[in-house]
């Protein structure tokens, strides 16, 4: 993975964060898959517009983390996801109004 | 509508939640003199700024007894089975309770709009009703224990 020009994407699945957690549905699957708190910010972040780069800089940052730690477990989760079909894996930014289309919609936050 | 057995006493209903073999029917076995909703299939359904479990007539290994009344109760909480030598309970988050309910509930369809309505319906309900792993034996002191849960 190029991680200075991959752009994790969200795909259109039901999502919730409950507590500090979120709750992930594969809907075809009917599997729900809870992320712990480092995951669901990742996955919050996650929205195709920022790159695996900049999402490992965002947690080091927030969770006072070693970078080379973060950057080694960011990119098995992001590539954990996308095999689960939740993400993709981008190599280019999506403009911001097609981010939002892609997952405000089914975004069952709230 | 969730794969659960039901049980209620002095007009509150615990909910006892778990796959095939994880106890439900055990549970209601030993009810007693207590109202068996059912022992295999539980309706949860919002009213007002609570939830009731409703009576279902779909029975499980109990038989039709378990599925023979047409009752409701106001959910006191909702137990998810685990068996063990002993008696033990620990409450739960709300994420904790979303991640072993939602395995449990009927999906009607794959959906993604009845899926994502579900969700928001066990989150909301995660966070107003008291769930808990329950760890139990089948033996009658079983509800001893449970009566005494608050």
């Amino acid at each position: 993975m190029k991680s200075h020009r991959t752009y994790p994407c969200r795909k259109q699945v039901p999502w919730r964060v409950l507590d500090t957690e979120a709750l992930v549905v594969d809907v075809k699957a009917g599997l729900l898959y809870p992320l712990n708190s480092v995951g669901t910010r990742i996955w919050q972040l996650s929205d195709g517009q920022r790159s695996v780069d900049e999402i490992v800089r965002i947690i080091t940052d927030e969770f006072d983390a070693n970078e080379e730690t973060v950057r080694e477990d960011t990119i098995d989760f992001l590539t954990e996801l996308a095999q689960a079909k939740l993400l993709s894996l981008e190599e280019n930014p999506r403009p911001p109004s097609a981010a939002e289309a892609g997952t405000r919609p089914h975004d069952t936050r709230g | 509508m969730l794969h659960a057995s039901g049980v209620a006493q002095n007009h509150r209903a615990w909910v006892f939640c778990g796959p095939s073999e994880a106890g439900k029917t055990t549970i209601a076995r030993l009810a007693g003199e207590r109202l068996v909703l059912n022992d295999e299939t539980v309706a949860i359904v919002k009213r007002g700024r609570g939830y009731v479990a409703c009576a279902t007539p779909f029975f499980g290994e109990g038989g039709p007894v378990m599925a023979s009344v047409q009752a409701q109760a106001p959910l006191k909480g909702m137990f998810f089975l685990r068996k063990a030598k002993r008696f033990a309970h620990q409450r739960l988050t709300a994420s904790q309770a979303v991640e072993r309910a939602f395995p449990q509930v009927f999906l009607p369809k794959r959906d993604h709009t009845v899926v994502a309505g579900i969700l928001k319906t066990l989150a909301d309900f995660a966070e107003r009703v008291p769930c808990y792993d329950l760890f139990f034996q089948p033996h009658p002191d079983l509800w001893e224990y449970l009566d005494e849960i608050a």
